[in-house]
């Protein structure tokens, strides 16, 4: 079942989406000159504290040692949760408003009831491959993830954090396929957020073929598990961004 | 045990099993007055057990200490504390430093269907313990496990509920030693509760330990015929190693613990090389000079 010549050119929009963004220094943090904003197109598949080394870099240029902790983000208020992707974040909380996204950078008094601490890379990686071993628990009982090697599973980590489409697809596209006689994964996985309640996300079971043998449409799957998002009309709106 | 089983796969199991042993728990739990309680979601009627209880760094206050009311945990760890503390011991047990509060969820993992541990931990003053803190506390018996793979032990992650902070224990290997246990365990038709088997395992890694009653649960829900079957379940008995329990006060608690674990799963014919457990008689200090089971080679 050969997904990628098909929609080549949709998993290559999704993966070179980016979002202009404005850093601004909080305005309480102490230098010892004036902070100039900075700017920078995130992927959008990305995570904040993946992607922003030069950000950090340039904000510490301009104060002392001893006023720097661990750095943390925040857009209006809301400290942004940089285990999220970045193109989610800025969908839940800005995709109102006029680009660029506007975000505000902090290196004291880390939020610890609302952030995850993010010391170094290998704690990105350590999320990023439980989401990767979480869906292909979804999809395919855990067995193709199992079976590839190290390296292989060093080679998505390294595809991500190296903006590199080819390398990270030759391995994703064996999580995407499933035998022929098949018609799809076992689960789908698939997460709904929302900006408004207290639970991050729904997250339930949902197979791709109803019992009758008929594909499940997105429609199918909002029904059954979101039935607030629509309408009496029978509409919803939704902003969908896969993920993986 | 009743889960459900898919031909050749392991043991899984479905949220509706979940939240029947988890209302069983809670009402031994209840009986016993060991703190746990059930918190249903408002928005989607899911739901997690939770319990919170105080420690001291690095010494664990005896569960048998506690009250049936737990309300005043807070009193109780300073006017009920009856080990014997010497003076730089007494200093610590007194000074809000050392008094750590530890949250814990169970909730329910429908990707890998089986129960995940969730914890958190602070000081009395509201600081939260680092990771660092976190790995440091694991039991001596467990470290080596951790040293191995921090990253696929315990890490901080979302509450999929609360939306806060928490550390979790990881439950992708869950599936491993539950299966071992279970398929002993139905060999002689004995009813076992889930949440106990696992969380008696998984719990003393965190710091969270069982008392034995829970043991009895299961016994209750055996018919006469199985109660015929499998033999007296004794206390703090454990294959080549007999010493009585008052030998062991305080810090020896998970390792009893362990100990009783042992006995209830070895009646099966679980031969333990590959449980968890094994690796804590290892480390035993009851100073019994029987020979231990051979330690099993870590994957």
């Amino acid at each position: 079942m050969c997904l990628m010549t098909d929609d080549k050119d949709v998993l290559r929009d999704v993966w070179f989406g980016r979002i202009p963004t404005c850093f601004t220094l909080y305005q309480d943090e102490i230098t010892e000159r004036e902070a100039e904003p900075y700017y920078l197109l995130l992927p959008r598949i990305s995570y904040l504290t993946l992607v922003t080394d030069k950000v950090k870099k340039h904000f510490q240029k301009v104060m002392r040692q001893e006023e720097v902790s661990e750095i943390w983000f925040e857009y209006e208020g809301t400290p942004l949760k940089w285990h999220y992707p970045i193109g989610l974040l800025f969908d839940l909380h800005a995709s109102t408003t006029a680009l660029p996204w506007s975000i505000t950078v902090h290196f004291k008094n880390f939020p610890e009831k609302d952030l995850l601490h993010c010391h170094s890379k290998d704690v990105i990686e350590a999320h990023f491959m439980a989401c990767i071993k979480e869906a292909d628990a979804l999809k395919h009982k855990s067995q193709v993830i199992n079976e590839m090697q190290k390296k292989d599973h060093k080679q998505l980590w390294m595809g991500l954090q190296n903006d590199k489409f080819e390398q990270f697809w030759a391995i994703n596209r064996k999580l995407m396929e499933y035998p022929p006689e098949d018609n799809g994964f076992r689960y789908i996985p698939f997460r709904i957020y929302q900006a408004t309640t207290e639970r991050p996300f729904i997250q339930k079971l949902f197979r791709p073929i109803a019992s009758g043998g008929q594909l499940h449409t997105l429609g199918d799957l909002l029904k059954d598990v979101c039935p607030s998002a629509i309408t009496p009309e029978g509409t919803a709106e939704i902003t969908f961004c896969p993920i993986r | 045990v009743s889960c459900s089983m898919a031909g050749e796969e392991d043991f899984f199991l479905e949220e509706k099993r979940f939240k029947q042993y988890c209302e069983d728990f809670v009402k031994h739990s209840q009986q016993i007055g060991d703190g746990w309680e059930w918190r249903t979601s408002k928005d989607l009627g899911d739901g997690y057990l939770s319990k919170t209880h105080f420690q001291v760094r690095n010494r664990h206050i005896p569960p048998d200490l506690k009250e049936k009311n737990n309300d005043n945990t807070e009193q109780m760890l300073f006017a009920h504390v009856e080990e014997p503390l010497d003076d730089s011991q007494a200093a610590g047990a007194c000074s809000t430093e050392e008094v750590v509060r530890y949250e814990y969820h169970v909730l329910y993992s429908s990707s890998y269907q089986v129960p995940v541990l969730y914890f958190r931990a602070c000081f009395l003053d509201g600081r939260p313990l680092t990771l660092d803190e976190i790995w440091g506390s694991v039991h001596a018996s467990y470290q080596d496990r951790l040293q191995e793979g921090p990253w696929d032990t315990i890490t901080q992650q979302e509450h999929p509920i609360l939306g806060q902070p928490f550390f979790v224990l990881h439950p992708c290997r869950t599936n491993e030693f539950i299966s071992a246990v279970l398929s002993g365990s139905q060999d002689h038709h004995r009813h076992t509760n889930y949440i106990i088997l696992w969380l008696s395992t998984v719990g003393p890694v965190v710091g969270l330990n069982l008392p034995l009653s829970y043991a009895k649960l299961a016994l209750e829900q055996s018919t006469d015929a199985d109660l015929a079957k499998s033999p007296e379940l004794k206390d703090w008995e454990w294959l080549g190693c007999d010493k009585a329990a008052a030998d062991f006060p305080g810090d020896e608690g998970s390792f009893l613990a362990g100990h009783a674990r042992m006995e209830m799963i070895a009646h099966g014919s679980f031969s333990g090389q590959n449980s968890p457990l094994v690796m804590m008689g290892i480390g035993c200090s009851c100073g019994n000079t029987s020979p231990a089971p051979p330690r099993p080679d870590l994957p």
